[in-house]
């Protein structure tokens, strides 16, 4: 491509996607945190009883699931309020969200199942939270494939919106399940714990730094549907232009009145 | 290398690629696609002025 | 437009809606909605509990042998058994009421044993009763609470 040419795109960029100096200090912040939380995580915390090192995999788990159940509260509130306002840009923060939500549960399934491999000495079993967190995966997973066989925007967003509301309700289902059924996964308990406050400090920290990710990620994801949108309604100005041009063409298209 | 810290490793590298993977690939993404909407933008316009003249 | 008829009909563009219905969307849409039916099916059939204790399972009598279940207990201090000339291993575990001799072919999870030597001893057997009152279990699982605490530092 041409120099002019590229300059010209550069110019079309309105909103940058993270870059510039409030990216610069986003992006430091989010690799001094994760570099202080890897420090905290491996070195800091202090070896545990039983599992002696293997319990370090707890601050990852615990907060890439903490943030899974987050984003999916994003997916419900974005899409009350989209149902409520009609405007789409909360429609792009919800798809935004549980994109993001399914890759935070993908972490939790992987991270949960090293860790109980070699702790519970099983990959996998059929345990109520096990099991519905795997159904939580499918329920988002649901959503995004759903979204892509719905062509007309405003349906999309409609029928996006309820799945997004009612997808919810397994949230609390997995959060509790192990208080509601017997389970092999261990209840959540931070009291109950009986972790030292350097464990505790740790996992505060491993939150706060992967959930500054999960917001960047969100916003480069919104960032992202925002510039489809976009694209998406100058498909739908070129089509309608086509039917027009299809419609006064006349004779030469036998299928105009179907 | 013990058993329980391979574990570990391989944890916690999963979590780091993926997610670091995932933030690369949205954030080209978002390049391209305005990139692409700003080109169709630029042909309607410029058949458009076509058009009037 | 001065082409035929044929190729101008298939540059138009086609009625999205009716994609909604499509084989496509009918597909993937069956696959995740069996799949996820399948996964509560397997979760919940058979018994309405992931595991039985051994009171219950002993409770169950002669209904339950043969029938592939978990059960949960503690591990019985000094019961267990090293590997025999089979490679099977032999322990018991309890819970308030009752004991259960179990046999498990292969190595256990590492973190297997007695509580007092920093191991978990709290236990779920996946396998089958056998008549002789012994349960051969197929899989070992170790199960453990939501406590962590940190290593003791030996005083020398």
């Amino acid at each position: 491509m041409s120099l002019a040419k590229s300059v010209v795109r550069r110019q079309a960029v309105k909103q940058p996607p993270l870059f510039g100096w409030r990216g610069f200090i986003v992006y430091t912040a989010l690799l001094v945190l994760m570099a202080v939380a890897l420090y905290m995580i491996f070195i800091y915390a202090p070896a545990e009883r039983v599992q002696g090192d293997a319990h370090r995999l707890l601050y990852g788990h615990v907060a890439v699931a903490w943030l899974a159940f987050l984003a999916f509260g994003v997916v419900a509130v974005a899409s009350v309020m989209y149902l409520w306002r009609r405007n789409p840009r909360w429609d792009s923060l919800a798809v935004a969200s549980a994109e993001v939500g399914v890759l935070f549960t993908t972490l939790t399934l992987i991270s949960g199942s090293i860790w109980g491999r070699h702790v519970w000495g099983v990959w996998w079993t059929w345990d109520p939270r096990l099991t519905t967190t795997l159904v939580l995966w499918f329920i988002y997973v649901a959503y995004l494939a759903l979204r892509m066989y719905i062509d007309n925007a405003d349906t999309r967003r409609r029928v996006a919106a309820i799945f997004g509301i009612v997808g919810f309700v397994d949230v609390p289902i997995v959060w509790y399940s192990v208080e509601w059924w017997r389970s092999l996964h261990p209840v959540q308990s931070v009291t109950r714990a009986g972790l030292t406050s350097e464990m505790v400090l740790t996992l505060v920290v491993t939150v706060v730094a992967f959930t500054v990710f999960c917001f960047v990620l969100i916003r480069q994801r919104y960032l992202l549907e925002r510039a489809s949108d976009e694209g998406e309604g100058l498909r739908d100005i070129v089509r309608n232009r086509l039917e027009e041009l299809r419609l006064t063409g006349g004779e030469s298209t036998p299928e105009a009145g179907k | 290398m013990t058993q329980e810290l391979v574990f570990l490793f391989i944890g916690y590298a999963v979590i780091w690629v993926l997610l670091f993977g995932y933030l690369v690939f949205v954030t080209g993404r978002i390049r391209g696609v305005r990139d692409a909407v700003h080109d169709v933008r630029q042909e309607l316009d410029a058949q458009r002025r076509q058009a009037s003249e | 437009m001065t082409e035929t008829s044929e190729p101008s009909s298939a540059a138009a563009p086609e009625p999205i809606r009716n994609r909604l219905l499509s084989g496509k969307f009918i597909f993937v849409g069956g696959a995740l909605a069996a799949a996820l039916g399948f996964l509560i099916w397997t979760a919940t059939q058979g018994a309405a509990v992931y595991y039985h204790t051994v009171s219950e399972l002993h409770a169950k009598g002669d209904e339950i042998q043969g029938v592939l279940v978990r059960v949960n207990g503690i591990v019985v201090d000094g019961s267990i058994h090293e590997a025999d000339a089979n490679g099977i291993i032999r322990f018991e575990i309890e819970d308030d009421t009752g004991v259960l001799p179990v046999q498990f072919r292969g190595s256990p999870p590492d973190l297997f044993g007695y509580a007092e030597d920093d191991k978990y001893s709290d236990v779920i057997a996946e396998g089958r009763l056998l008549g002789t009152g012994v349960f051969e279990a197929r899989n070992l699982i170790v199960k453990h609470g939501p406590e962590f605490e940190p290593r003791e530092i030996p005083a020398q």
